[in-house]
């Protein structure tokens, strides 16, 4: 290939460093260019290093407060479940049998009058075989339930080895934590913690059951006695292959809302802030909330959530309802993105979170539902999503039009406000509605000032929709302004001649999931399913 | 309209910073919260001067605070807080582009097959000059007040307001290609007056 001129090249570099967009051939030559020239190259790499100085300064200044938050909430998360595996070890080493009603102690925060009315509920539904149950909350307190083995192996037995190490994880003993690495070996009683995203570790246990614990995820109490196998999983994602266990002693994985019981199978557990997600890929779990209700059995190929703020029976969903691909700023989660994600995995989805940037076209094609938070940068989806043939559920205002859904002006069709909260719901028939009707509450109306903005007000995303979309709630005395609104996949969009799939713009905000009512909630809810009821072409 | 760096303006006096350090030591997570905010600029700037995406940048940028308070006590103070906090931006940022080469590798025909070995070898050479790379980030703030009110304008709304190229040259009725090629021509005279500025200053 001819070396292109210094003009091309300058023209095909400004292109490849703005957006990154060059088609195979233009890709050639400006490689054919950089390969025949070093000086060429040098140039062009302080360039590139110029450019993203830059534009991480302006994230900076946009985000500044958010990323000193989200250092601040990691590391508490960290020392909380630091915590707690020191607290729960202590507990294991002065062998009291009294574990699992403790951990209802220590996690739910329940009175302790309901945990001592709960206790015979409790001790029926368990194995005779299993460790006692005992109420209270301290140690003083705690006794063997009738009928019940006491035994706890001794400090130091052998319960399982790890198998593989990816990435930073620890073995916990006391409080401590010690690097984990292939070989090593878990003790009674002791714990393994992973951190970051792409770490994992496995373990296994003598008849081969493993678990596999990924992203930052804390399990604790890890142990294998002649009642069975117990573990507890305090924070994180965890698979789980269990080997057919012996009769009468089931496998026991709790975490901090509920417990599931395991004679044999393969499963995963997903435990957020507020819920924990099972699904089962093989066999039978029982799967019951530590405080009220009666166990269910979920099945291979079903899900089940126990949600904290939930009190209703556990509902067993037939197969999960597809993977949601949530789009957000930064992959560490801020809290308001965790409590999105965990809610849309409440809905039944599997949720993939990805930041900006160049997106995986694939991925992004295969995904029931596109969610683009307004964490993201506006800039950060330009690519992928505009004519993307899969329903897109968005609250970032900047990418309203952006996707065609408003008018182009910025801060004129499409911005974000300081506002009181409150909708008037337009279309109260449309199924986003969510049966509301009138002026709703959508989220609180006084805020901690600093919190979502310094004025202590909610922000609310909001756009002007074309005509042929659907209005389903407006800004209180502006009705031009839309905070709820949607297209039907064919629909005439201002900025595309058709929808290529369901469309649908939100009021959310950076801070609002926090701040959120239950007419808020409904209604995010109500838009997601809604965008995905629809037959895929 | 000169772009406003306020976050990287917030240097602390050395002597706040050495009490938020032993803070920190301490184990209070606030005061190290405080030097994160300090320092945060310095740190993702370095990062996302290397690393194209932004999600990645401000991971690893959490991911050196992180390290750096899980690592406070082996800062002995030798050199100031915020290189040795870029010494470790530094090594996470070099492990995360061989990472890259080696995926880019596997997949010839794209630019940044060429540019993923630049990046790292880039980084390698600053393990020399770490100082220097700070005091370049801090020359660019310097370098950004001296642009001309129109340049200044276009490089805030571009990199400091996150608008595309597509956005402002509807807004100011230039062509793309015509604004992309001057947003090219501001960046080189930035990395024009960085490199006169650390010369006269004596870190050339």
């Amino acid at each position: 290939m001819i070396e292109p001129s210094r003009p091309r090249v300058d023209d095909l570099w400004s292109r490849f460093a703005s957006d990154g967009t060059l088609d195979a051939d233009e890709e050639r030559e400006l490689m054919t260019a950089l390969a025949a020239d070093e000086t060429l190259a040098a140039e062009l790499i302080r360039d590139e290093r110029l450019q993203g100085t830059l534009s991480a300064l302006g994230r900076v200044e946009r985000d500044g407060a958010a990323f000193a938050r989200q250092f601040t909430e990691r590391v508490a998360a960290e020392r909380d479940v630091r915590r707690f595996v020191s607290k729960v070890d202590r507990r294991v080493r002065a062998e009291l049998p009294a574990r699992r009603q403790r951990r209802v102690f220590l996690w739910l925060a329940v009175p302790a009058a309901a945990v001592l009315a709960l206790a015979p509920f409790v001790a029926r539904r368990k194995p005779a075989t299993r460790p006692a149950i005992v109420s209270g909350g301290t140690d003083s307190e705690a006794r063997p339930a009738k009928g019940r083995s006491t035994q706890v192996p001794p400090a130091g037995a052998i319960v399982a080895t790890v198998e593989r190490v990816q990435g930073e994880a620890f073995i916990l003993d006391r409080g401590r934590k010690q690097p984990a690495r292939t070989g090593a070996v878990i003790t009674v009683g002791q714990g393994l913690f992973t951190v970051g995203r792409g770490s994992n570790a496995r373990i296994a246990f003598a008849d081969r059951t493993s678990l596999e614990v990924r992203g930052d995820s804390a399990v604790g109490q890890i142990d294998d006695t002649q009642a069975g196998k117990g573990l507890f999983v305090a924070r994180g994602s965890v698979d789980a292959q269990v080997a057919p266990q012996p009769p009468g002693r089931p496998m026991i994985i709790s975490t901090p809302h509920a417990e599931a019981t395991v004679l044999g199978t393969r499963l995963a557990l997903l435990i957020g802030q507020t819920s924990t997600r099972l699904e089962v890929l093989e066999g039978r779990v029982s799967f019951a909330r530590h405080v009220g209700g009666e166990p269910v059995v979920v099945e291979s190929g079903q899900y089940s959530l126990a949600a904290e703020d939930k009190a209703d029976k556990l509902q067993v969903g037939s197969k999960p309802r597809g993977s949601a691909l949530l789009v957000v700023g930064s992959l560490t989660l801020s809290t308001s993105d965790q409590l999105l994600k965990e809610r849309v995995e409440s809905l039944g989805f599997e949720v993939l979170v990805r930041g900006g940037g160049a997106p995986d076209v694939g991925e992004l094609h295969r995904a029931a539902v596109v969610l683009i938070s307004s964490t993201v940068n506006s800039v950060d989806v330009l690519i992928g999503y505009r004519e993307l043939p899969v329903p897109v559920v968005v609250w970032e205002p900047w990418v309203f039009d952006d996707l065609g859904m408003t008018g182009a002006k910025e801060d004129g069709d499409c911005d974000a406000e300081n506002g009181t909260g409150e909708a008037v719901i337009k279309n109260p028939a449309h199924p986003i509605a969510a049966q509301l009707s009138g002026t709703v509450q959508l989220q609180s109306g006084s805020l901690p000032k600093g919190k979502i903005n310094f004025r202590g007000k909610p922000m609310m995303s909001w756009g002007i929709p074309g005509p042929h979309a659907q209005w389903i709630a407006t800004w209180p005395g502006r009705p031009e302004r839309a905070v709820a609104f949607a297209y039907e996949r064919g629909a005439a969009m201002p900025g595309m001649p058709a929808a290529p799939a369901r469309r649908v713009g939100l009021f959310l905000w950076d801070d609002t999931p926090q701040y959120l009512t239950e007419a808020g909630w409904s209604l995010f809810d109500a838009a997601v399913l809604w965008s995905v009821e629809e037959p895929r072409p | 309209m000169t772009p406003v760096l306020s976050r990287l303006r917030a240097a602390l006096p050395s002597e706040d910073e050495g009490r938020l350090i032993e803070r920190s030591r301490a184990g209070d997570p606030g005061a190290f919260a405080e030097l994160v905010a300090a320092h945060q600029g310095r740190v993702r700037a370095y990062i996302g001067g290397s690393i194209r995406r932004p999600d990645v940048v401000d991971d690893l940028a959490q991911e050196v605070f992180l390290s750096a308070f899980r690592s406070l006590d082996a800062y002995k103070g030798d050199a100031p807080f915020g290189v040795w906090l870029l010494g470790i931006a530094r090594f996470k940022t070099l492990m995360h582009l061989r990472d890259e080469v080696r995926r880019f590798a596997r997949e010839s025909g794209s630019v940044d097959s060429v540019l993923g070995p630049l990046r790292a070898r880039m980084i390698e050479s600053d393990e020399a000059d770490l100082a220097r790379r700070e005091l370049e980030i801090l020359a660019l703030q310097r370098c950004l007040e001296t642009l001309p009110d129109d340049g200044a304008q276009l490089i805030g709304e571009r990199y400091f307001k996150a608008r595309s190229v597509g956005e402002i040259a509807r807004d100011h009725g230039k062509r793309e290609g015509a604004l992309r090629m001057t947003l090219l021509r501001l960046r080189q005279a930035l990395r024009d007056c960085v490199e006169q500025r650390l010369t006269k200053e004596g870190h050339a």
